[in-house]
């Protein structure tokens, strides 16, 4: 279980390039041996990419099995694990919601307009976020959407959504 | 702590449905414009290549001139790629209240056949302008053994697949004129693409490649530098600007058919546009296009004037649809034949 | 005498000289903010000043594209977020050094470096141009292929930890590099039927998404964290030894910077990543690991970046061909206001040339002078707290990968970058490979293709590669680089040594 665990990343990098790999075969109109046409070379970078995925799954494997052996010496592992460990699922969780909180923001960017959808979504994000009084909120986020108004909007002739 | 969440996701897709519904019982109501209170708001003028290419110049300097006749602010930006396809396809899902603007090249008459979109200029717009056009010339290097089309030709002839010729993607100028050279005159070309007339340039230079069509414009610099040769006009009479260069015919008469032909720009709307619009927009071109200034420009860029629109610039616009699709289909260059779109054929109509 | 006249035009009429200066501030800014954009600035440019005389227009065009250039790094250092492709590099090392608290002193030094590398820019424009063009007339598409992958060498030292992973990414960003219509066959590639996939993946948009979106993502879970926020640290100016210690390595890679920036079919990001790659090469013994907070780091690609300008103005001046997207402008430019760029300008308008070298020289001056000045203004996005700072980048970020092409697609994409630039750093894998990849791939691609298609023959093709002095040179660039990475190569080191 264990060790498959730690595999995860190298099988998901042999699936991701036996995916583009089939893509580049059943490309249209191109011929997969000739070396001028538009299929030749993704086909190439697929394999290399199949190739890294599968040297991962061993170095994986082996450094697993290193670590088993010897949990005494972690060091060199330890700093990835840290990086693993520290984002709890509390972070997960905030990091999700803000992400919604974005992903909505674009939704109603088309729908609102620009002015009230990223008013809302500024709002909204530093009320979300904590730590920032109503006052400074407000004032800061009109101030940023003036701003972005005008520098896009005015002089750049940017035509929002 | 899940059930939290799930209220919190329900309640954002709520707030967001709404919204969507409000917005679009906002927007079905207003769609009837008349062309007395046109423009009612910003035009969009839409150009379907990007910063810096002829497209993008001339449109960029007529656009303040058309802005003085309409009256009303005319906001350019750039949307290129696939073509321009994605441009041409913007503009044709916009409302059809004249509000949006096509500022277009040749390319649109070509997607069909090459397959790259369903738009097309003929079905899906109405020519507002047709700005004016440009000439391709066969240009060699100076060092080459070249020195008539003629030898071009037979060298080609005698060593098919050998001539290293520069072209510039599907469907461009340099594309269509050596298609023609293959369909009138039986040659084969090795084609090597770049991604443009600078590019093309640029590999000449370097001698990467033998030949290839560029615009007179471009390319009488270079000629006047010694750096290249011109050896003809893609055309049925010699240029102005280049007027000691021969035109095609003059060596090979079977193209005068074909002519008038060469890459255009021009300015188009949704076909559905009601007509008082289609007028008025029409008229403040044309006026437009008259300031000295511009003609300047248009002069400066090589590109001939033409300043045509109405049946005029349909039939400018069918007739090098026609050419250019059958050429590209008889070399064997296009995807599908332009009979599926009832394009009829040159020496047909 | 006529030359000096020109070249001091600038510095003598008020209105050319105030324009300069407006115009590079203007251009830091622009530059400064992700999703606005040095070219869409000089083309907004092109009908703002379709009236005015050429060289008050070109004067201000010149400000902005040298101000802009060297303002992508601030966001880059400051933010993590690369306002260009040509300041990706700088983040490498800029970033990391922000976040130790030494922000001031990566933006002073990058100011100055910029400048330096800038002037060195300028300085072969007004004495090689015609030299430097020929050269770059003969780099055939062969060599082109043999630049990029050198500069794709670069994943060596960019992957953190496991090359395979660094492997994987830069294929990953290959393909999604060659997304879209194939400018050669003319058919698309991995589109999936879809006309708005035809347009092909910006890598700006990528760029917003990998590294200014993920890094909001990441940020947000040291939010309440007592203690993280970054102290400044109080010098306020790098002491002169520093001058003289860079002063080498900025010089080599500026002068590489010019010719990469000559050649029309590369740019000033190549020129940035190979610095790097150079400065990382050669640099003994760093302040810090390179990735970490190496000065040498920064100082290499922003040299290398901007006096790839002046790389680039030398083919638009000699022989009216564009360098990159911003000089294809110019040469509008110049049509609109009647003259012919082609071969002939230099002998035609003569007088023109020298006023572009002056006002160069007058943007960077200026540039070395805001630069300054505004690092103040600069640093204080760093202390901004982050419930503020981060929602504001996020709404940067959305409105500037719409802003790019007008289109809500590469809002998706940039949002869609941002989960796997997210995901990417927490699993230790590092982006810029990614980015490399796709920076780099669209070029290997073409000009390796059009190298092989006008060789027609295999044997003509790998004939190439020793034929032509530029190309042997490259080759053996290639091979050696290689080596130098392998066991052997050190190994030998060491005995020579002994």
């Amino acid at each position: 279980m264990y060790s498959f665990k730690s595999s995860l990343p190298g099988i998901l990098m042999v699936i991701v390039s036996l995916l583009v790999l089939s893509q580049a075969v059943v490309m249209e109109n191109q011929s997969i041996i000739d070396p001028a046409s538009g299929s030749f070379f993704p086909a190439l970078i697929a394999l290399i990419m199949l190739g890294a995925g599968i040297v991962t799954i061993f170095q994986d494997r082996s450094s697993t099995q290193k670590k088993a052996a010897e949990t005494a010496e972690q060091e060199n592992e330890s700093n990835e694990a840290d990086a693993l460990e520290t984002f709890t699922k509390k972070d997960y969780k905030l990091i999700l919601i803000y992400f919604c909180l974005v992903i909505g923001f674009v939704i109603l960017l088309p729908i609102l307009t620009f002015f009230p959808a990223a008013f809302l979504f500024l709002l909204t994000s530093m009320f979300y976020l904590k730590g920032v009084s109503w006052l400074l909120n407000v004032t800061v986020s009109l101030a940023t959407i003036v701003v972005i108004y005008f520098l896009f909007s005015q002089l750049f002739n940017i035509v929002f959504p | 702590m899940i059930k939290k969440n799930i209220k919190i996701l329900s309640l954002f897709v709520a707030v967001m449905l709404t919204a969507f519904l409000t917005a679009c019982g906002n927007s079905n109501s207003s769609s009837e414009t008349d062309a007395s209170s046109y423009p009612e708001k910003d035009i969009d003028g839409v150009i379907i290549w990007g910063e810096g290419g002829a497209t993008d110049n001339i449109s960029r300097t007529l656009a303040p001139l058309v802005e003085e006749e309409l009256g009303g602010s005319l906001v350019m930006q750039n949307k290129e790629g696939a073509s321009g396809a994605i441009a041409t396809q913007y503009v044709y899902d916009q409302p059809a209240d004249g509000h949006t603007l096509l500022f277009g090249a040749e390319n649109p008459n070509l997607y069909q056949v090459l397959d790259i979109s369903e738009r097309d200029y003929m079905n899906d717009f109405t020519p507002i302008s047709i700005f004016g056009q440009n000439f391709g010339g066969l240009v060699v290097h100076e060092d080459s053994e070249f020195e008539t089309i003629e030898d071009v030709i037979d060298f080609a002839k005698e060593n098919p697949g050998e001539l290293n010729m520069g072209y510039s993607g599907e469907g461009s100028l340099p594309h269509v004129a050596s298609a023609m050279l293959e369909a009138e005159l039986d040659t084969e070309f090795n084609y090597v693409p770049y991604d443009g007339d600078g590019p093309l340039a640029t590999a000449l230079l370097g001698k990467e490649i033998d030949a290839t069509v560029l615009s007179v414009s471009a390319a009488q610099e270079y000629v006047d530098a010694g750096d290249f040769r011109m050896l003809s006009v893609i055309n049925d009479e010699a240029l102005e600007t280049a007027a000691d260069v021969p035109p095609i015919t003059e060596s090979y008469p079977a193209f005068e058919k074909y002519f008038p032909w060469g890459p255009f720009q021009g300015v188009f709307v949704h076909k559905d546009t009601p007509d008082s619009i289609v007028t008025k927009l029409t008229d403040a071109f044309e006026t437009a296009q008259e300031n000295e200034d511009f003609q300047n420009t248009l002069e400066s860029l090589g590109v001939v004037p033409l300043n045509i629109n109405g049946e005029e610039a349909v039939e400018y616009v069918d007739k090098n649809r026609s050419t250019s699709t059958w050429l590209l289909h008889d070399a064997g260059a296009a995807e599908t034949s332009p009979e599926e779109f009832d394009i009829p054929r040159v020496d047909e109509d | 005498m006529d030359i000096l006249q020109q070249f001091l035009t600038p510095f003598i009429n008020a209105e050319l000289l105030l324009l300069v200066a407006v115009g590079t501030l203007a251009g830091i800014f622009v530059g400064a903010i992700p999703g606005l954009s040095v070219t869409m600035a000089v083309a907004l440019l092109l009908s703002l000043t379709y009236s005015w005389d050429m060289l008050p227009a070109l004067a201000l065009m010149l400000g902005i594209y040298y101000g802009g250039v060297f303002g992508g790094s601030r966001a880059a250092i400051l933010v993590n977020m690369p306002g260009s492709p040509s300041s990706v590099a700088t983040s490498f090392d800029g970033f990391p050094l922000s976040q130790q608290g030494e922000a001031r002193m990566a933006l002073t030094l990058t100011t100055i470096f910029s400048f330096i590398g800038g002037l060195v820019g300028v300085a072969v424009l007004a004495t090689a141009a015609p030299l430097v063009s020929t050269i770059a007339i003969q780099f055939g598409q062969r060599d082109y292929f043999l630049l990029a992958m050198l500069g794709l060498l670069l994943i060596g030292s960019l992957s953190q930890g496991s090359m395979a992973k660094g492997v994987f990414a830069a294929g990953a960003g290959i393909i999604l590099g060659l997304v879209g219509m194939d400018s050669i066959g003319g058919g698309s590639r991995f589109t999936f039927g879809s006309l708005q996939l035809m347009n092909g993946i910006d890598f700006v948009v990528a760029i917003l998404g990998l590294f200014g979106m993920s890094e909001i993502l990441y940020q947000l879970k040291t939010l309440n964290e007592k203690g993280q926020t970054v102290t400044l640290k109080k010098m306020v100016f790098p002491p002169l030894r520093f001058l003289f210690k860079f002063l080498p390595l900025s010089m080599r890679v500026s002068i590489m910077g010019v010719l990469i920036g000559a050649l029309p079919g590369a740019g000033g990001e190549i020129a940035a990543l190979l610095a790097y790659d150079h400065a990382k090469r050669t640099t003994k013994n760093p302040n810090r690991p390179f990735g970490k907070g190496a000065y040498e780091g920064v100082i290499a690609p922003e040299a290398g970046n901007n006096s790839a300008i002046g790389g680039a103005l030398i083919p638009l001046l000699t022989l009216g061909i564009p360098g990159d997207a911003v000089t294809a402008i110019f040469i509008g430019a110049l049509f609109i206001h009647g003259l012919q760029p082609g071969p002939m300008l230099m002998e035609q308008s003569g007088d023109l040339f020298w006023v572009m070298v002056g006002s160069s020289v007058l943007a960077n001056i200026f540039l070395l002078i805001f630069g300054l000045l505004v690092v103040g203004i600069f640093i204080r996005v760093v202390t901004i707290p982050k419930q503020i700072l981060l929602p504001i980048i996020a709404v940067i970020t959305v409105i500037g990968a719409y802003a790019l092409n007008n289109s809500m697609t590469d809002v998706y994409w940039m949002l869609g970058f941002g989960i796997v630039g997210f995901f990417m750093k927490v699993h230790n894998f590092s982006v810029a490979p990614l980015v490399l990849g796709l920076i780099l791939g669209p070029l290997i691609d073409t000009s390796f293709r059009r190298a092989y298609m006008a060789a027609q023959e295999p044997s003509t093709f790998l004939l190439g590669f020793v034929n032509s002095p530029i190309s042997i040179l490259l080759t053996l660039a290639f091979i050696f680089t290689i080596f130098s990475q392998t066991k052997m190569y050190s190994r030998m080191k060491e005995k020579m040594k002994k």
